[in-house]
């Protein structure tokens, strides 16, 4: 398999006056061309500290302390600003958090999307009008939507027109920041059907950050669990869910609340400062299999099956 | 018939907006629905953003008025509850809402949001505050010296929202109005306040009217579940009925819509979304699912459909249960 997107190593901080907030602490994973890759984690992990790091957009106090970031077979942490700017979009989007509120209000739908696609491109307006269409129905809005102003869209509708922007250029990787959060259950379905479409018709490569475990299992090939600045598990998505590896993934997938279960059960105990992470293992003040190493010993990720990687001392002694 | 603990009869709001080319909007149309006085007894109220759940726990706590229909209290009409002894209601209904950051005061010590409703109310006949406040603390499972003196920015999320409950608990009410407490918490610490919450039930014999989008935590904490569309009360019964088995053609979309946390069952088809401009979503003479509604027929246009009965607990508002 062809490997898309390759992050080394990466770190990601704040500066503040109170010290370093070391948000993501030394992240490394693969993604590879036509997956949907998630990334996993509750608020405060690092997930999207993690994306502004790879797509080279974090903004002051926060910066990139070290690592790299190959992109088709570039470093875009060592890319000029110029060079930058020119694969972004056509070839590397991006769908922020909450992004369906920026859309403009006084634009029709069809020139925002013209203009997404004019400014990156040298095509003339005519032709990227005559596109507007297609990428309207591919995510499963009808050509009505391209008079429209946004106001006259639901949630739903404004997050598929944000997707159809973003995806116009037909790039080779899609990052999407929790992009059905806040969106109704029918609608949510929608658009991650129009994302799954999207896969499928045209083999975009999507890197999906989500809180929410089940919108995981229902679209996802591979999963990363992130906690405290690190992935603490990786693999195929089901290996992940039917045969957690990490302590915390299990947990993580037990306090899930579902209409199939009658019982939750929570994890104790407090999620950590990225001030001061917890020494050792950043998950063992909250473990339920801690032993003494782990309060001192970091365990260092590793491949313990095929294509599944951990970082827990309970899978350490054999390498 | 003084049984229902909360009895909320043929409730209507409308809002109305503009200056002078007046808007109508219903946010809330002819919902009734009782909680019973007799038992501990949770409702959940589900329905997605713009139903019309957030107005009716507003009309429940007297912060608005409804344009039509009443809310009784045990018995008596909340307006004039409000009007003679507010102290009572509002020591007996409680509420917790959704987001545990801006209900803090950020220069005050958490301690403060209990020691005020100490005040407020003289609970405790003359205790000592603090000792009152540690007892309560334990008893929903928090160690008081990991909170106490601490400011809100220094304390999770979670931890504010269960800082709640400790608040709630002080006052011993019969009833919580409960508005999505758990949606800006994350899920590892979710299952922590739920359990706590049914707890209070259980030991407290305190009822809750629980408001959420979500039916996985609905079908966790409820015993019964009202579902609304459009302002409309469209199904209800009890909660896992209404999961199991949905009546209702919306009820069912959304249970269907659910992600299920399990990668080996995925969504076997694809659905069709109607797409709906949102002036049609409300027709005034129409099912509140009209415009969505996959199975619609001519009736549907016409007018509100009434409720049936179905079996010998649940209800739905649909012609083709006729």
């Amino acid at each position: 398999m062809e490997r898309i997107l390759e992050v080394e190593n990466l770190k990601v901080y704040y500066r503040s006056v109170l010290g370093l907030y070391k948000a993501v602490d030394g992240v490394s994973f693969d993604v590879e061309k036509g997956e949907v890759f998630g990334i996993a984690g509750e608020s405060g992990c690092g997930k999207s500290t993690l994306v502004e790091g790879v797509l080279r957009i974090i903004r002051p106090p926060g910066y990139i302390e070290s690592g790299k970031v190959i992109f088709g077979g570039m470093d875009l942490l060592a890319l000029g600003d110029e060079d930058l700017r020119r694969i972004r979009w056509s070839k590397l989007s991006y769908i922020p958090q909450g992004s369906m509120n920026s859309l403009n209000p006084i634009m029709k739908v069809k020139d925002q999307i013209v203009d997404a696609i004019t400014t990156h491109t040298e095509m003339p307006k005519e032709k990227a009008e005559k596109q507007v269409p297609v990428l309207l129905e591919n995510v499963g809005l009808p050509d009505a939507v391209a008079d429209m102003y946004p106001h006259e869209l639901s949630g739903g509708m404004k997050q598929r027109v944000i997707i159809a922007a973003a995806t116009a250029l037909k790039p080779s990787l899609v990052v999407a920041d929790e992009p059905v959060t806040a969106l109704d259950l029918v609608v949510q379905r929608g658009v991650l059907q129009a994302i799954a479409d999207l896969r499928e018709k045209y083999g975009v490569t999507v890197l999906f950050i989500a809180h929410d475990m089940a919108v995981h299992a229902e679209l996802v090939d591979r999963l990363a669990i992130m906690y405290a600045g690190l992935i603490m598990e990786m693999g195929p998505v089901v290996d992940v869910f039917k045969d957690s590896l990490h302590p915390y993934s299990r947990l993580l997938i037990e306090a899930i609340p579902s209409i199939e279960k009658e019982t939750i059960k929570g994890i104790p105990g407090i999620s950590p400062s990225p001030l001061i992470w917890p020494s050792g293992c950043r998950f063992h003040p909250r473990c339920p299999f801690v032993r003494e190493r782990c309060k001192t010993e970091v365990p260092e990720p590793r491949w313990v099956k095929k294509g599944r990687l951990v970082g827990c001392h309970l899978f350490g002694d054999k390498k | 018939m003084s049984s229902s603990l909360l009895e909320v009869k043929n409730l209507t709001k409308v809002y109305v907006s503009g200056m002078r080319a007046k808007r109508a909007v219903k946010a809330v149309e002819n919902v009734s629905f009782n909680i019973p006085g007799d038992r501990p007894h949770i409702t959940a109220l589900v329905g997605e953003s713009g139903s019309g759940k957030t107005t009716i726990l507003r009309l429940v706590l007297g912060f608005i008025k409804p344009t039509s229909g009443e809310i009784l209290y045990k018995g008596v009409n909340i307006q004039n509850l409000l009007r003679k002894d507010q102290k009572a209601y509002r020591k007996e209904v409680q509420v917790v809402f959704q987001d545990p950051y801006s209900i803090y005061n950020p220069v005050y010590r958490v301690d403060r949001v209990l020691e005020t409703v100490i005040n407020k109310f003289n609970l405790g006949e003359g205790k000592d505050h603090k000792a009152i406040i540690e007892e309560t603390l334990r008893m929903i499972g928090i160690r008081p010296e990991d909170l106490l003196g601490r400011y809100p920015h220094q304390i999770s999320g979670g931890e504010r929202q269960r800082l709640m409950l400790a608040r709630i608990l002080l006052m011993r009410p019969r009833l919580i109005l409960a508005d999505e407490p758990v949606s800006m918490i994350d899920v590892s610490l979710r299952a922590i306040f739920l359990d706590t919450f049914l707890e209070f039930k259980k030991k407290y014999g305190i009822s809750a009217l629980y408001i959420t989008h979500d039916f996985n935590i609905g079908h966790y904490i409820a015993d019964d579940g009202i579902v609304l569309c459009s302002g409309n009360i469209i199904e209800k019964g009890p909660m896992t009925a209404l999961v199991r088995e949905p009546l209702h053609p919306y009820t069912k979309a959304l249970i269907d819509s659910i992600p299920r946390p399990d990668p080996t069952r995925r969504w076997p088809h694809k659905i069709q979304l109607k797409v709906e401009k949102p002036a049609e979503r409300m027709q005034p003479h129409a099912c509140a699912f009209f415009g969505r509604c996959p199975s619609v027929c001519n009736d549907c246009a016409k007018s509100r459909p009434p409720f049936v009965k179905v079996g010998k607990d649940r209800e739905v508002a649909c012609f083709h249960y006729d």
